[in-house]
């Protein structure tokens, strides 16, 4: 396949998918959207933002996107707080501007940034809700694999078979950022008080 | 987590582990060697047998060559022996070659010819400076080459004539044959031999089907699969010269002497490399009138100009 | 109650991700101790398409150009290595000389890939 054909498909499918799961298919969280929790949300958009803007700025390992998942606490906490209606929003819109902010949206890390955060989004989702006592060290350590999953996927599409060497140590690096991530949610979610702040609507 | 999850679980992890496991595969043997004659360079492959085989292949190949070679050779039997003396007491490959050559005259008595040396060198010389030959030169040798004949008594031929013989567009082919015979016989099945990318004789290629995938250089990027046979490729462009639109080639046309044809190349496969050789040729040069004789012959071809198939026999490309 | 239930199933995730964990160890070391041959020759692709197809057994250095500039492949007794790219983070030229057949130097942010090609067998010709 030519190098334009798989721009073209690539970002076409991912912003095209995006959008129809977002309306279709996604049940609302909390469905009030009350000022407040507009603004909440927005707050931890920004949070997402500023920790994936920043972490962008880091050399990253053996391929363009390949960063530290920092911005995934903010994601985690609007999926356990809000529902997954606003968690994906939260998850695509921070893809988007980080690559938009970054020049990088239409290239092929930022496409691998979008399939990545949203296989993992995807993932981080379905496991917390059909298994609710799944821990969230847990999902945010699943979560951080598919996204390396979707990432290299994205990858193999404009390098070919050699890339998919890289998926080992990728994934192997991506289970321990997973989980410190997951950790630094937990010990985030644990504040009680903060929690039943941000949930305040 | 219910069982059937667990389950789910760790048969992934097992089979990541097996997929490490998989990747250290053995790798296929394969024997490799080049070989020169015939004017060209051979590809020799071969994954079965051993690299001995390979070199008895190189050796038979550079040895035969020397029969047919125009040029003064080491093989006092050969064609440049013929030529020089006007007879020669022939080795058994040229006897075989004059053979072959009278079965592919059968098949197309006008478009072939073992006689045109002189008229394609004066041809070589004149495009090298970027002409076309003249007209007076070309009829003469022409002339030369249609008068001359060859007779064969027991081990001895003898040549009537001032033209030159020159078997080449049979020689690979020939020798393709034999290699066949040989290869055959050692039980190898795996196998390519590529002569120049003219002649080529393909066995299997040691992967799930098979197939050999052969692109055509004059109909990029069409392709097309081949298995166990013979493949024999006639083009003009790559000796090709073109001089006011028209193209010139070393091939020529033994019934007016002219070296540009209708077409710019015919690709042939069939079982027998020595026939296909020299009717590829053969059938380049008479073009459109020799279509019903090449049905009849039960092979795959196809003409190409201008970089596009304009004519196969049969879908086989693709 | 509920207290053993979900220790119980913390447990079960522990010991799932430890599996995993395993496994992609696993598969790093057997896949890294697989029996490797030396490299015949280079394929060095742009954008999906090959561009150069390399002897590894000819001293030659070779560029490839791209959008944000040159990236210079370079093969020296044997072995094969960028030696120069406008990638943000080096990480191709750090690679250094590879001759490993199956190895690959891959500069993801220009789309280059080498990938160095052990003796195969010959799946196609261009007749």
């Amino acid at each position: 396949m030519s190098y334009p054909t798989i721009h073209a498909i690539v970002s076409g499918l991912l912003f095209a998918i995006a959008l129809f799961i977002t309306f279709l298919i996604f049940p609302k969280g909390d469905s009030s959207l009350s000022t407040r929790k507009i603004a909440r949300l927005g707050v931890l958009l920004s949070v997402a933002l500023i920790l994936g803007l920043l972490e962008s700025f880091l050399p990253p390992i053996f391929l363009p996107g390949m960063r530290l998942g920092l911005a995934n606490i903010s994601i985690l906490l609007v999926l356990y707080l809000y529902g997954i209606r606003d968690g994906f929003f939260v998850a695509i819109l921070k893809a988007i501007l980080v690559g938009l902010l970054r020049g990088s949206l239409f290239s092929m890390g930022g496409y691998m940034a979008l399939a990545g955060t949203f296989l993992s989004f995807l993932i981080m989702a379905i496991l917390h809700f059909a298994f609710k006592q799944m821990s969230i060290i847990g999902i945010s350590l699943t979560g951080s694999l598919f996204h390396v999953l979707g990432q290299i996927g994205v990858a193999y599409l404009f390098l070919g078979t050699p890339i998919l060497g890289y998926l080992p140590w990728l994934l192997f690096i991506a289970f321990f950022t997973g989980i410190g991530i997951g950790l630094i949610t937990k010990i985030i979610l644990m504040r009680t008080r903060f929690v039943a702040y941000l949930k305040k609507g | 987590m219910s069982l059937s999850n667990k389950r789910i679980i760790f048969c992934l992890t097992l089979s990541l582990a097996s997929a490490g496991l998989c990747s250290c595969s053995p790798g296929i043997t394969h024997y490799s060697g080049t070989a020169y004659g015939y004017g060209t360079t051979w590809d020799i492959h071969l994954y079965q047998g051993s690299q001995k085989d390979v070199d008895e292949i190189v050796s038979y190949i550079s040895k035969t060559s020397q029969v047919l070679d125009v040029e003064k050779t080491s093989c006092v039997n050969g064609v440049y022996t013929l030529n020089e003396k006007g007879t020669v007491e022939g080795d058994p490959f040229l006897l075989e070659a004059f053979s072959l050559a009278n079965r592919v005259k059968e098949i197309a008595p006008d478009t072939f010819s073992y006689s045109l040396g002189a008229l394609t060198s004066a041809w070589l010389e004149s495009l090298d400076q970027g002409k076309v030959l003249d007209d007076a030169t070309k009829l003469t040798l022409l002339e030369e080459a249609k008068s001359t004949t060859v007779s064969i008594a027991g081990n001895t031929i003898t040549k009537a004539g001032k033209g030159q013989i020159d078997l080449g567009s049979i020689g690979k082919g020939l020798c393709l044959n034999k290699l066949k015979k040989t290869l055959d016989e050692k039980g190898i099945k795996q196998y390519l031999i590529n002569g120049g990318s003219s002649s080529i004789l393909v066995g299997e290629t040691p992967n799930s089907d098979g197939n050999l995938k052969v692109y055509l250089e004059d109909a990029k990027p069409h392709y097309f699969y081949a298995k166990n046979l013979a493949i024999s490729a006639s083009s003009v462009s790559k000796q090709g010269v073109k001089i006011d639109g028209k193209t010139y080639s070393h091939i020529i046309d033994p019934r007016n002497g002219n070296a540009n044809l209708g077409y710019d190349a015919l690709y042939m496969l069939g079982e027998d490399a020595g026939l296909l050789d020299g009717l590829t040729t053969s059938f380049l040069v008479l073009g459109e009138q020799g279509k019903e004789k090449l049905n009849q012959l039960g092979v795959k071809y196809a003409f190409c100009k201008d970089g596009k198939v304009v004519y196969a026999n049969e879908e086989f490309i693709r | 109650m509920k207290n053993s239930s979900a220790k119980r199933t913390h447990i079960i995730e522990f010991v799932v991700f430890l599996l995993i964990l395993v496994g992609i160890v696993v598969y790093l070391i057997v896949a890294g101790s697989g029996k490797k041959e030396s490299g015949v020759s280079a394929e060095v692709t742009y954008k999906g398409q090959v561009v150069y197809s390399l002897n590894l057994n000819e001293d030659q250095t070779q560029k490839v150009i791209t959008q944000e500039g040159e990236v210079v492949i370079n093969v020296k007794g044997g072995k094969i290595a960028v030696t120069s790219s406008p990638c943000p983070n080096q990480y191709c030229v750090g690679q250094g000389y590879k001759s490993k057949a199956g190895d690959s130097i891959i500069c993801a942010h220009e789309g280059v890939v080498v990938l160095i090609k052990g003796d195969e067998a010959v799946e196609e010709i261009h007749i």
